[in-house]
């Protein structure tokens, strides 16, 4: 099928239909898919900037009730591999990050039915009170809805509180897809549907937060779901403009529930160069080197990508699902200019922060991304004996 | 000077390209408009097909009591012998072994270390039975002419010309080298880019290994066969090569570990990844002759 005049559309700065996008994906090209995404990335940063964030990735809680099928991560209430970290070792990590340059913390976690609202609020506010500077990237919509469910509060008023105590900004996982269908069948209707992780996001913006957005693919949705997916985005996108990035990534499936494979490389570039074409109100899309590793990340750049993500310096999620790739800021940057482009450091509002830490000063090179306790130990800090907990483990466990 | 366009039109018109389009091309950063280049040259030899190789590597310490699979298109001896004696012994066992499935062994920069002068090693590596030599990395042999000659005047095939380093000078003088060896023996059956040695704190890029197989399959067209090795350069890598001008794909196990499941055994994963990536996978031998 011909597909010139959706080219030729999206050259000039038009808008594509779902069915346009569906035409795109399953008849253009790889290249010129990539060639389309490439001159929308460079309509939007005509300079040659590409863009990261030097930022730690850390998941509070293993401990999860929703048991979505896709994921190699959750433990269950009361497993003996179950963990909460306690606030010194949150301090300890943030610590860390401020040595290597780091600029916030991407906090996300289980949803644990032993941790009320107020842990997150006393959490928010030590991080706060102890670095007044460092950003809080925190609570996937999924565990907004999660905390509200279990606090018995609006979403908007647990974002109130939340921010409040402390949180900058929202990221946007849990999205997987926004179709209820494949929702269901991935065990994660239930933590969030399709409308309560975009509500959580439009509440969010309307409160003046900026959030990300995402979309894991490759597990039960069609072609035709995953253009659903960005349209979604896209017109919440048109109502807030809270959106300051967009992240797909590919399903790992290793240790999964769910099982099956892992879409291809050439399906991750493709999908990406579509999110760019049909995203055309989000202005930053991030490439995802820690699923596709450093050679497709960084080709990432030229199929739409205009930012290298994060650091990281630690990753749980999808190591557990058999993805291990790392990159210090050192290789992001070599990347970056390797590809012809000019590498600066960013904030989570994608706002210029400078050139790269390790030319202003030495830095520890990192070969392997952290964990979430080194000593792989599980269980709970003594902190936690201070919070109710809600499940008949988390009390005996707490001796309640 | 000439821009990329002009290399472009020069390309699809199947003109020759000057020294000075190959600095285009080597200074090129629109690493679209290369791939797009070297499909077009691809496509127009090898139309959708790509081809892979099941290979079973044979370890010289077990030649002698090798079950070789039916599924092999090829048997592989990759060890490097320590005599020559011993490289016959062991290629005279592996043929018993392999039976009708093509042989190939060692390294021509390793033979060429053995006492014994090169037409001599290859000469009696031909009479043990080996069907071809399993390869020759271009920037460690010294004198490539004449190297390359002696694997032609033994009537050997070579099955791939390789590269172990990166090498200092540019690519495109590389590629040309590699062309003008080709012009001259018409024995190189493929060529494989990608460096073999992959140094793990200072990894070559994905810009760089997809930009030298696209400046391969430009300008070392009279080489039928760009190749990628899936196991080296990992199932990623090795599939987006595909989209870059690269058409054929080394090493596939041919011992299937269904252990995963179907869709995950190797053969599957290579089959659907070149699917994927919009092609046509069919099997060949190790002679680049088509199976089944
Ligand atoms: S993806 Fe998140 S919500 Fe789903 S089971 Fe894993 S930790 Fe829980």
């Amino acid at each position: 099928m011909k597909t010139e005049n959706i080219e030729r559309r999206v050259l000039e700065g038009g808008r594509v239909s779902v069915a346009d996008a569906l035409v795109l994906y399953q008849h253009a090209p790889t290249h010129v898919l990539g060639r389309l995404a490439d001159s929308i990335r460079r309509r939007k940063h005509p300079t040659s900037t590409v863009t990261y964030i030097i930022d730690r990735n850390v998941n509070y809680t293993n401990v999860c009730v929703a048991k979505c099928n896709f994921c190699a991560f959750y433990r269950e209430v009361g497993s003996a591999d179950g963990y909460v970290l306690g606030f010194d070792e949150i301090f300890r990590k943030i610590d860390e990050t401020i040595e290597v340059g780091g600029v916030q913390l991407l906090l996300q976690g289980g949803h644990n039915p032993d941790l009320p609202i107020t842990w997150y609020e006393d959490l928010f506010r030590a991080v706060k009170a102890r670095y007044p500077e460092f950003r809080l990237h925190a609570l996937s919509p999924p565990e907004v809805v999660h905390i509200s469910r279990m606090s018995r509060l609006s979403v908007a008023d647990v974002i109130d509180r939340l921010i409040a105590a402390g949180l900058d900004s929202i990221p946007g996982g849990g999205a997987e897809i926004l179709v209820d269908r494949v929702r269901r069948l991935l065990h994660c209707y239930d933590k969030a549907t399709a409308d309560e992780w975009l509500d959580v996001m439009r509440q969010a913006h309307q409160r003046g937060l900026r959030t990300t957005a995402t979309m894991m693919y490759g597990t039960v949705e069609t072609l035709e779901e995953r253009v659903e997916h960005m349209m979604r985005l896209r017109d919440l996108q048109d109502e807030t403009g809270g959106f300051t990035a967009f992240i797909t990534w590919s399903y790992q499936p290793q240790h999964t529930e769910l099982g099956g494979t892992e879409a291809t490389g050439v399906d991750y570039l493709r999908t990406l160069a579509l999110a760019r074409i049909v995203l055309d109100n989000v202005d930053n899309l991030q490439a995802s080197w820690v699923t596709q590793g450093g050679k497709v990340g960084q080709l990432s750049l030229a199929f739409g990508a205009n930012d290298m993500g994060s650091v990281m310096i630690e990753e749980n999620v999808v190591r557990a699902a058999g993805a291990a790739y790392c990159m210090d800021e050192i290789e992001i940057v070599r990347n970056i200019e390797d590809a012809g482009f000019v590498p600066k450091r960013r904030n989570m509002h994608y706002e210029i922060l400078g050139d790269p830490i390790f030319r202003e000063r030495e830095v520890p090179r990192m070969l392997s991304l952290a964990t979430a306790r080194a000593d792989g130990a599980a269980g709970e800090a003594a902190e936690l004996r201070q919070y109710p907990a809600r499940s008949r483990a988390g009390r005996q466990n707490r001796g309640h | 000077m000439a821009s990329i366009e002009d290399v472009a039109d020069k390309v699809r018109a199947g003109d020759s390209l000057s020294e000075a389009d190959s600095h285009v091309l080597e200074t090129c950063r629109d690493i679209i408009s290369l791939g797009m280049l070297a499909d077009t040259i691809r496509r127009g030899l090898h139309g959708t097909a790509v081809t892979y190789l099941r290979v079973f590597d044979l370890e010289l310490s077990g030649v002698g009591s090798a079950v070789v699979p039916p599924a092999a298109g090829e048997v592989r001896i990759l060890e490097t012998p320590a005599s020559l004696d011993a490289a016959v012994a062991a290629v005279t066992s592996a043929r018993e072994a392999a039976g009708q499935i093509p042989l190939s062994a060692f390294c021509l920069l390793e033979l060429s270390k053995l006492p014994e002068p090169l037409p001599v090693v290859l000469a009696a590596l031909k009479g043990a039975g080996l069907d071809l030599l399993t390869h020759a990395p271009l920037d460690r042999l010294e004198s490539p002419e004449q190297m390359l000659e002696a694997v032609t005047d033994a009537g050997m095939q070579l099955a791939r010309l390789t590269i172990d380093d990166t090498p200092s000078r540019a690519w495109t003088a590389v590629c040309r080298d590699v062309a003008v060896h080709q012009r001259r023996l018409g024995s190189i059956r493929a060529f494989a880019p990608l460096s073999r040695n992959i140094d793990r704190t200072q990894p070559t890029t994905g810009y760089g290994d997809v930009k030298r197989v696209a400046l391969s399959r430009l300008l070392a067209q009279n080489v039928s066969t760009i190749q990628v090795d899936w196991e080296r350069y990992g199932p990623k890598l090795a599939q987006v090569a595909l989209t870059f001008g690269a058409d054929d794909i080394d090493s596939v196990t041919s011992v299937d570990d269904q252990s995963q499941g179907h869709r995950r055994a190797p053969l599957e994963e290579v089959r659907r990844g070149i699917a994927a990536a919009g092609f046509d996978p069919a099997e060949r031998d190790g002679r680049f002759q088509l199976r089944g």
